[in-house]
């Protein structure tokens, strides 16, 4: 029970801290206040050792003044001297302080003495009228004069008073008061002592320093006492000695001296000290009541708590039998009524719970079951894009298994008929479903018609509208049937049917997910109608394609015979001219060998005929010769040519010698324009590659451009320029001709486009180009053309280490 | 707090005092040095050694634990006193104690450093003992005896005594110091009161005392003032008997001398300052200065009557001599 410690502790901790906080803070007062009271009693208390021990002081003056007003009382008669040195014995006697007593007439004579360390003397007359005791000498009062120091070491004061017309002067040894002072106890080693009003040391239990006659009135205490200034009933000041002491004064007020009492200060710091710690000790003790009292309380206050916590943690486990006894009285009782209270009320709700999760996994295993129908309808779809048969099947099958039917059957649309396409029963079965004809008096029929779905719960009843069907279940044996159409955009194709053996309604979820199944039969017979419409479409293009390519080898064929057709032309004319000169020479050469013969048969042969046929021989051997050369070169080159464009082999060539070669074989068409051709190359490229190809492209392009930049008659350049980039070659076929119009640039390189279709074009010229560049070559073409600023054929072919 | 608890802490002071201020040999016992001419086999002197460690003991010394008493006498011997005095100093001791004022000044003269504390002796100032009475300023100090107003009291109380009282003997010790200031006083004091010149005996031992008496019967003496000496103080039943046997009224300052038969005693009694002896011893053994302590003068000066012997020599006492009294032994 961790939890239970942390709330004890917590309130444990709570409630110490507010009591022990509050006990500290009013015991921290009180020490405060105790400090400050028990200072001012101890304070007080010096002062009231002070006045006590002045009213000790001036009990003994007061008592040795009482005692000479008794002698100095009145003696009457003859004998009244006598008596009075009796009087002056008798006082020597009991008050051993008084050293001297003496008697003065009115004049201040001296009419007795009696003393303690003179002889006794009687009527000597002596005249003390200066003293001034004598002249302050008043009746009923007494005189206490100034301290004198005898031998300037013994304190005396003399006390005088009036007697009738006479004077009583006594001379008081104050070493006496020694006695009073030693007596006086003040503290463990404090003391009291007297001062006379000029600080003067007259008693003090250290009888040598009086005797030393130690005046004080240097101290800074006994100038406040002599001065009477402090109010405070004690201060704290130095004593001779220099040590810390708490001193209080009071006044004598007969003799106006100063009772002073002194205690070392630590001493009454030690009083004060322990009073504290009594105070605190009292206080610890206060607070270790209140810390076990809040133990006490924090856990009379968390055992309740713990109880309801450990009842709620056993509730949570799921013990709602639990009852949880706590006897407070108070509202953690009410909470555990309350506890036991909502524990009932969970007891009741958990079965209720358990009841709907119950439902809940059987709506749940349901959809499960219908999810997985449809799952394996969807398969078979998948699975037979193009036969709806398999799908059909699973859906009478899947359909009769969730909506929980004995048996479904597909009915599908044929002509005016409704013909039975699959069901869940044998196929043997199912052939001898008869097809069921299109109207109201059959489920299926209404269904059909009205686009609705037809329930009824015993068909054998006959409480419906379908007598048909009626008979058809009583043969069958199904009571309860739900039909619904095949709809699709408003057209039906068929019904669905589910029967029961059992007369048991089916559900509105059933009759929903025989609806979804219904959509599923459609789309899957949707499927298998585009699928086929799909299948008759692609073979027609196939069809389309292969006329289309046979078409184009045809034609590629009919334009190389063109081309070949158009070269073997040119070459005839090119080869007639030398062949021509060739013929006229030699049919010359021979006339004049038979005029020659005709004239050596004759024998009229001159011999400037010969020299004249030795001439025409010689010319015309060698323009026939020349001639003849010339031919051959020129076949020389056709053959090549010739060659090439049919060879598909590779073989190293000079570009810039293979371009002259081509463009001499196109010479005689250039010849018929008045077109200028440049050729620019380097003279060092070399490479390997299809020379035939070059000679075709070359040779299209060319033609191309004369055929379609120009206008007959037309002058112009087509220029060649080859230029080696980086390991690439280009070509760049430039005309200044006419140009292309923009829209149809992108065309110019399709099959069978062309301009010039009925004119002797055949649309392949550029296409064959196009082909010759990408495949053959592997390169790329491109075209550039603007109207009326030329065109630009540019062709990059790799050297692909090739290039020399 | 209780006097035993009191007595025990001042004991423990002392010690602690003591361990201080003696920073060498911590524990040994500080040693106080006593002369006397009374012998030391008087009754007298045993009551004095009883009442000294007594009141030592009460400020925390011990004898034999942390003090040692030395005792000497001159046994009424003068001429043996340097002696003396240089035997006590010899031993070291920390305080020297006279009891007789021709030791003191013999210790005076003999050491300016040893604490020396009197007891008795008349006239400091005028023997140049000290330089004054409240400051002595010298390494003595000590109680004074104030024999000249002792001798004129006792002169008064005799007067009073003895009806027509005209001559009065002075019995004296011849080797004892002589205080010239005082037997002026006395002679003027006699002179005041028309009195008979006063009959000087001296006597230092028994054959002179009994000498000095039939001296005084001769000379028709009326009375006898006893000077205060170690010898007749030791002697005082001796010089009762001759007093009686002369039916002389005598008069002397100790009151032992009452007690010993003599007709009355005036004054402060032989020792009756130890008290104040020892209180000084403990002062001087915890550092005090002599020089600085003041010198004590008597206040009180007792008067004690020996009526049997008053009675026996035939004396009728006046009512006022009892009224001063401060008791009469019958």
């Amino acid at each position: 029970m961790k939890r239970q410690g942390r709330l004890f502790h917590k309130y444990a901790l709570f409630i110490m801290a507010l009591v022990c906080g509050v006990q500290l803070v009013s015991g921290a007062i009180s020490i405060g206040s105790a400090y400050q009271d028990s200072k001012l009693a101890l304070w007080r208390l010096q002062q009231e050792k002070a006045i006590s021990a002045a009213n000790r002081i001036e009990g003994f003056i007061r008592d040795i003044e009482k005692q000479l007003s008794f002698a100095a009382l009145p003696q009457l008669g003859s004998a009244g001297s006598e008596q009075r040195r009796i009087e002056f014995l008798k006082l020597l006697r009991q008050m051993p302080a008084i050293t001297d007593v003496a008697q003065l007439d009115a004049q201040g004579k001296e009419l007795l003495l009696i003393s303690r360390l003179t002889m006794d003397v009687a009527g000597s007359g002596r005249d003390r009228s200066d003293d001034p005791a004598f002249k302050a000498a008043k009746p009923g009062q007494s005189y206490f004069g100034k301290v004198y120091f005898r031998k300037e070491t013994e304190p005396y004061m003399t006390i005088s008073m009036r007697s009738g017309p006479t004077v009583i002067i006594a001379d008081v040894n104050l070493k006496f008061i020694w006695d009073v002072v030693s007596r006086i106890k003040i503290g463990e080693h404090g003391k009291a002592y007297v001062v006379d009003a000029n600080g003067y040391l007259i008693a003090d239990p250290d009888i040598g320093l009086v005797l030393k006659k130690t005046s004080l009135s240097g101290l800074s205490h006994i100038q406040s006492a002599l001065t009477r200034r402090d109010v405070e009933p004690a201060l704290l000041a130095n004593d001779l000695e220099g040590k810390r002491v708490l001193a209080a004064f009071a006044p004598i007020e007969a003799t106006g001296w100063t009772m002073l009492v002194e205690q070392p200060a630590e001493e009454i710091y030690a009083t004060l000290n322990a009073a504290i710690a009594r105070t605190g000790i009292l206080l610890l003790i206060g607070l270790v009541i209140s810390a076990l009292a809040s133990l006490w309380f924090a856990r009379r206050m968390s055992r309740p708590i713990a109880v309801l916590q450990e009842g709620a943690q056993r509730i949570g486990a799921g013990d709602l039998e639990l009852q949880i006894v706590v006897n407070t009285n108070d509202e953690l009782e009410a909470l555990a009524t309350q506890f036991n209270r909502m524990t009932a009320q969970l007891r009741d709700s958990y079965a209720g719970l358990e009841r709907k999760v119950a439902e809940r996994t059987a709506e749940l295993t349901e959809a499960l079951e219908q999810q997985t129908a449809m799952s394996s309808i969807l398969q078979a779809i998948a699975n037979s894009p193009t036969d709806a048969q398999p799908v059909l099947d699973a859906i009478a099958r899947c359909a009769a298994q969730a909506c929980h039917a004995d048996g479904a059957s597909i009915y599908l649309r044929d002509g005016d008929m409704l013909r039975h396409a699959a069901s869940t029963e044998s196929s043997e079965v199912a052939r001898s479903y008869p097809s069921l004809p299109i109207n109201t008096v059959t489920m299926s029929g209404h269904a059909f018609l009205a686009h609705t779905t037809v329930h009824v719960e015993d068909v054998q009843s006959g409480q419906h509208d379908y007598p048909s069907s009626t008979e058809l279940a009583q043969q069958r044996g199904n009571r309860t049937m739900l039909v619904t159409p095949l709809l699709r955009e408003n057209d039906a194709y068929g019904t669905i049917v589910l029967r029961r053996d059992q007369a048991n309604p089916f559900s509105d979820g059933e009759i929903a997910l025989l609806k979804t199944f219904a959509n599923q039969a459609v789309i899957a017979l949707g499927n298998v109608r585009l699928f086929d419409e799909i299948e008759s479409a692609n073979l027609e293009l196939k069809q389309t394609l292969s006329m289309l390519q046979a078409t184009q080898t045809q034609l590629v064929q009919s334009e190389k015979m063109a081309a070949l057709g158009g070269l073997v032309a040119g070459v005839a004319h090119e080869i007639n001219t030398p062949v021509g000169v060739g013929v006229t020479a030699a049919s010359s050469l021979r006339n004049s060998a038979v005029r020659l013969s005709t004239l050596f048969k004759d024998g009229k042969m001159m011999k400037a005929d010969l020299e004249d046929f030795l001439d025409v021989s010689e010319q015309s051997t060698q323009m026939i010769l020349a001639n003849l050369n010339r031919a051959s070169n020129l076949i020389h080159s056709f053959k090549q040519v010739a060659v090439d464009q049919t060879s598909e082999a590779t073989r190293q060539f000079n570009v810039r010698h293979y371009l002259d070669e081509i463009m001499t074989s196109l010479g005689p068409k250039l010849k018929q324009t008045q077109l200028r051709h440049t050729v620019r190359c380097p003279d060092d490229i070399v490479i390997d590659s299809y020379p035939g190809a070059m000679s075709q492209i070359v040779t299209n392009l060319v033609m191309n451009a004369l055929t379609h930049a120009y206008a007959p008659g037309q002058a112009g350049t087509v220029e060649i320029d080859v230029e080696r980039h980086g390991n690439r070659l280009r070509f760049d076929f430039r005309d200044d001709g006419k140009g292309i119009e923009p829209d149809i640039v992108g065309k110019i390189f399709d099959p069978f486009f062309t301009t010039k279709r009925g004119q002797g074009g055949s649309g392949l010229g550029l296409n064959i180009v196009y082909n010759l560049v990408t495949q053959t070559l592997k390169g790329h073409i491109s075209c550039q053309s603007e109207p009326g600023k030329g065109t630009l054929f540019r062709i990059e072919l790799p050297l692909a280490g090739s290039a020399m | 707090m209780s006097p035993v608890r009191g007595m025990d802490r001042r004991h423990w002071l002392a010690l602690l005092a003591g361990l201080l201020a003696a920073p060498a040999g911590a524990n040994a016992p500080r040693r106080v040095g006593i002369a006397t001419n009374v012998p030391l086999s008087s009754d007298l002197v045993d009551g004095l050694r009883v009442s000294f460690s007594a009141h030592m003991r009460k400020l925390g010394w011990i004898e034999g634990q942390n003090v040692e008493t030395v005792w000497r006498s001159s046994d009424g011997h003068y001429e043996r006193i340097p002696k003396l005095v240089e035997e006590l100093l010899a031993l070291k001791v920390d305080v020297l104690v006279s009891f007789n004022t021709l030791a003191t000044l013999e210790a005076k003269r003999q050491t300016d450093r040893i604490p020396i504390v009197f007891a008795t002796v008349d006239d400091p100032v005028g023997l140049g003992l000290v330089h004054n009475l409240a400051r002595p300023e010298a390494n003595v100090t000590g109680f004074s005896g104030s024999t000249d107003h002792v001798l004129a009291k006792q002169l008064d109380i005799l007067l009073a005594a003895v009806p027509g009282l005209s001559r009065i003997a002075l019995l004296r010790n011849p080797d004892n110091v002589r205080l010239p200031q005082v037997e002026e006083e006395l002679r003027s004091n006699m002179k005041s009161r028309k009195m008979a010149p006063m009959v000087q005996l001296w006597a230092k031992d028994w054959p002179q005392l009994e000498a000095a008496f039939d001296t005084a019967r001769k000379a028709k003496v009326q009375a006898v003032m006893v000077m205060e000496d170690g010898f007749f103080i030791s002697h005082r039943r001796q010089i009762a008997e001759l007093a009686l046997r002369s039916r002389l009224p005598t008069i002397a300052k100790a009151r032992q001398f009452a007690e010993a038969g003599i007709t009355f005693s005036y004054g402060r009694a032989v020792f009756d300052d130890v008290e104040l002896v020892a209180g000084y011893v403990d002062k001087l053994f915890n550092g005090a200065n002599p020089a600085s302590l003041p010198v004590h003068r008597p206040s009180t000066f007792p008067f004690v009557i020996n009526g049997k012997a008053a009675k026996a020599i035939g004396l009728k006492l006046p009512e006022d001599l009892l009224i001063r009294a401060d008791e009469v032994m019958n």
